[in-house]
């Protein structure tokens, strides 16, 4: 009996998670320091090794962002994977948790708010916002 | 001040636990102008070992070749292969050699033993030290929460081992130096053009400064150039209310002070008015231009004149002259820019005058992207995100500031006021001495009187420091391995700074002290990340990463001094072809700015008649030679030697009418302060304005060179800052010179 209880508490606590999570994205709650650090810590590092050059939010406008998120496509070369979101993703953060601090930091968060924290994050720092960030 | 009886030591105390060694004492026994008289050449200073590394006596960071003699430090000499100081050294960097030796120094920490500020303190173990600092941290964040603490720290190589210890605490509230420095022109440029572009000095044709003194500031290759290309026939025009050294170089333009926005907008209503702006630049490069022109269109050169005292044809004459010169024009952004409260909107102008001009991207002009190498980074571990709100509210006060620099009057204001989010009851500086930087020196000091706890880490008992509760030593920049440093520049370079000599005392580099503090710390609470964990790294390690994708490994940097990257020649176009964009919102240079329109400051830069006190001067203050900084070198006893007292500029006039004469002791007094100050009596200084040079008047007794010589300009300044910036606005002072 109280294994069940505590079944259906659990259950009912990763259902509010999730709900007040969507609420949350759904709200523009996603917070932009999160994903900042994730970013910066992932995004970024990869941009570097891959391609030699950081990928700065400042160096798209806010629609832009908001346009390439919302497109969730990486890059056209076909080199990467398709979408952003697959690195945002719990996969994606498990397959390099061993070599990459963030992605061992934010393993058990919903792929949907982290998503939403990195959008946040460069929409936020977008080079016609009022705070443009650079990837340092 | 206590007697020896006291249960703390009194200031001949401190200093006799502080003493300095016996080759030091014997170093400034040594006058300053007999070491420098000896010619700078290696072979004149045999023996010994030349060790390179790179000063830190002002934000250049000049290559430096240092001779220790049997363990003492003899000489500094520049390093010629240094692309932003080629083998020049001024007078502040041979002087480096007093900062280890100074008497003075703090060498071992000290806890106060009496009231606040008295000047009792006993002598403590680093553990004792450690742990001092933690407990209190720890009960303030306890009580109170990481928030109310604020943490202060001045730009340099090691600043972000002390951020990063606010940050995993964590704390929002730093307080950086460049709202007591740059911040507006930063903003001010960053809203128009995307950043601060670099000058080309020495090919330039026309150069403008404003209020700028660098020749006499920063002893630099580009100026050197540039005075080369004065000898050749470039033209440089200083407006400024004083004659400063640079404008002497030039021709001096005395702009009645806080008019300089009227005199750039009168230029831009010329170079349109007469057509002699670049029309394909402005076409392809400028957002905004229509608005402009109808902006400037009754801004004449005759309104400007009213307001200026600039006659309405010279005015004419230099917009023509500019365009004649175009695109070889420099339009100088400056560098302390802590002038007025409308200094964000004036820096503008500056890049919206460049961009008339197509001055921009064309050789003798501006431009971005000098050669810089490309250093490695550092893992560190990751932040916490979830953080309070600053206690000043400067994100919603200050939207367009740079929010983690914070804005030093604002929160000193709120802190004094009581109008703060929350309580703020700690404090920790670093390298930095606000209560001699900031204006309004009193309030200042009741700022500090309020706080629960301060720790000062510093090399110098300074005038923030003598007020701490603990003070504990850094070495000094010749004493400790910093990490690297790689400018943009003439030439792509990585230069070390190293230890040259032992450390005096028990002084410790940043990281080490931080490590003390992070480790004591955790023992007493849980972060996020422990501390320690955060700091567990080595500053060989921390340079080894940097090094990273360099062909060079840090011993042989270490053995050379420098690394220089290939020579490139620069290349131009790419921004005048449209290929580049600017970091704006347009892409292109924003004459109105969409960033400011939205946040509800004026799109196009408004010009408001400054307010005059009838009677009474307006304060300028600026920098000397020997004196760019006030940390380190107020108390250094070999630029005290050449310059010991500053004077209060006043016209010869003004002077007659006050019955005031050359060298004599007089009281200047405004609304928040008073001090006595000898008199300069001087034609180079317009009537209605007085100059103080900065740096003087120190009043703490632990610096018993600087104690009490010359006056403070901080102690007059009311406050003020720039409305957008926040940048403390130094000038909006007045004052009035009397006869005592």
């Amino acid at each position: 009996m109280l294994k069940k209880r505590s079944l259906i508490a659990g259950l009912a606590l990763i259902i509010t998670s999730f709900i007040t999570m969507d609420i949350a994205v759904a709200a523009g709650k996603a917070n932009w320091k999160r994903g900042r650090v994730y970013y910066r810590m992932v995004c970024t590092v990869c941009h570097i090794q891959e391609t030699g050059a950081a990928i700065s939010p400042n160096s798209r406008t806010i629609a832009e962002w908001k346009a390439y998120m919302a497109a969730d496509k990486h890059d056209a070369s076909g080199k990467s994977k398709p979408k952003v979101s697959d690195y945002t993703s719990k996969a994606y953060r498990e397959s390099i948790k061993g070599s990459n601090k963030a992605a061992k930091k934010f393993l058990k968060m919903p792929d949907a708010a982290l998503f939403a924290d990195v959008k946040a994050f460069v929409v936020h720092g977008a080079k016609d916002s009022d705070t443009p960030a650079s990837c340092n | 001040m206590g007697t020896e009886r006291d249960t703390g030591v009194t200031r001949r105390g401190f200093l006799g636990l502080t003493a300095g060694t016996a080759a030091g004492v014997a170093l400034g026994m040594r006058s300053f102008k007999a070491h420098a008289a000896v010619p700078h050449t290696e072979e004149t200073w045999e023996g010994g070992t030349v060790i390179p590394s790179t000063c830190n006596m002002c934000v250049n960071r000049c290559g430096i070749r240092c001779r220790v003699v049997n363990g003492v430090l003899e000489k500094i000499d520049g390093d010629i292969r240094n692309p932003r100081s080629r083998g020049g050294t001024c007078a502040k960097g041979q002087a480096g050699i007093m900062s280890v030796y100074d008497p003075d120094r703090v060498k071992h920490p000290m806890i106060r033993v009496g009231k606040r500020g008295e000047g009792k303190w006993r002598r403590a173990s680093w553990d004792e030290a450690f742990e001092y600092v933690a407990d209190n941290l720890a009960r303030i964040i306890k009580q109170h929460g990481p928030e109310s603490l604020l943490w202060s720290s001045t730009t340099d190589l090691t600043e972000q081992f002390f951020v990063r210890l606010g940050i995993h605490l964590p704390t929002p509230n730093f307080a950086r130096h460049a709202t007591l420095c740059l911040a507006s022109r930063n903003v001010g440029y960053f809203a128009t053009m995307g950043g601060v572009p670099d000058s080309d000095l020495a090919n330039a044709k026309y150069i403008l400064m404003f209020g700028a003194n660098r020749t006499e500031s920063f002893q630099l290759p580009d100026n050197w150039t540039m005075i080369e290309g004065i000898k050749n026939g470039a033209k440089l025009t200083v407006v400024d209310p004083r004659m400063t050294y640079t404008a002497a170089k030039g021709e001096w333009i005395p702009i009645r002070p806080r008019t300089d926005m009227a005199l750039t907008l009168a230029l831009m209503h010329v170079l349109i008015k007469e057509e002699l702006y670049d029309k394909e630049f402005v076409a392809t490069n400028t957002h905004g231009f229509d608005e402009l022109k109808a902006h400037v269109a009754n801004l004449t050169p005759e309104w400007a004149a009213q307001e200026t005292e600039i006659p309405a044809e010279k005015i004419v004459a230099m917009a023509r002259e500019m365009a004649a010169a175009a695109p070889a024009v420099v339009v100088y952004p400056g560098r302390r820019t802590s002038w007025y409260t409308n200094d964000s909107q004036f820096r503008r102008t500056l890049p919206m005058l460049m961009a008339l001009l197509g001055a921009f991207d064309a050789p003798g002009s501006h431009s971005f992207g000098s050669p810089k190498a490309r250093l490695g980074s550092f893992e560190w571990e990751i932040e916490p995100f979830d953080v309070a709100e600053r206690f000043d509210h400067f994100e919603t006060r200050y939207p367009l500031a740079n929010h983690e620099d914070g804005g030093y009057v604002s929160l000193r204001d709120a802190i004094v006021d009581g109008t703060t989010a929350y309580p703020v009851k700690g404090w920790m500086i670093y390298k930095q001495n606000p209560l001699a930087a900031v204006l309004d020196g009193k309030k200042s000091l009741k700022m500090a009187q309020q706080m629960d706890f301060i720790c000062a880490i510093d090399v110098q008992p300074s005038e923030t420091a003598w007020m701490a509760d603990i003070i504990l030593p850094e070495t000094t920049y010749l004493e400790r391995l910093d990490p690297l440093w790689a400018p943009s520049g003439p030439r792509a370079y990585v230069g070390i700074r190293q230890p040259v000599v032992p450390p005096q005392g028990e002084a410790k580099p940043i990281l080490d002290i931080i490590k003390g503090v992070a480790k004591a710390l955790d023992a007493k609470h849980e972060f996020e990340t422990p501390l320690s964990q955060v700091f567990n790294f080595s500053m060989e390690e921390f340079i080894d990463a940097q090094l990273k994708g360099l062909p060079i490994d840090r011993q042989t940097l270490m053995q050379e001094g420098i690394w220089l990257g290939p020579e490139e020649k620069k290349s131009y176009g790419a921004y005048r072809s449209g290929k580049k964009q600017f970091n704006t919102p347009s892409g292109k240079i924003e004459f109105v700015s969409e960033r400011f329109r939205r946040n509800k400051f004026p799109a196009l830069p408004e010009y408001e008649t400054p307010q005059e006190v009838p009677g009474q001067q307006r304060l300028v203050s600026g920098r000397h030679a020997w004196f760019t900084h006030q940390r380190g070198h107020a108390n250094n006893l070999w630029l005290h030697e050449l310059y010991p007292e500053n004077e209060v500029w006043i016209h010869p006039e003004l002077a007659r009418q006050k019955g005031i004469s050359e060298g004599e002791e007089v009281l200047v007094r405004s609304s928040v302060g008073e001090i006595k100050i000898k008199a300069k009596v001087t034609p180079r200084i317009r009537k209605d304005t007085v100059f103080i040079c900065h740096g003087f008047g120190g009043n703490s007794a632990g610096q018993t060179t600087a104690q009490g010589k010359g006056g403070a300009d901080f102690m007059l300044m009311e406050s003020a800052g720039d409305e957008i910036s926040d940048n403390q606005a130094t000038h909006e002072t007045f004052v009035e010179v009397v006869k005592v």
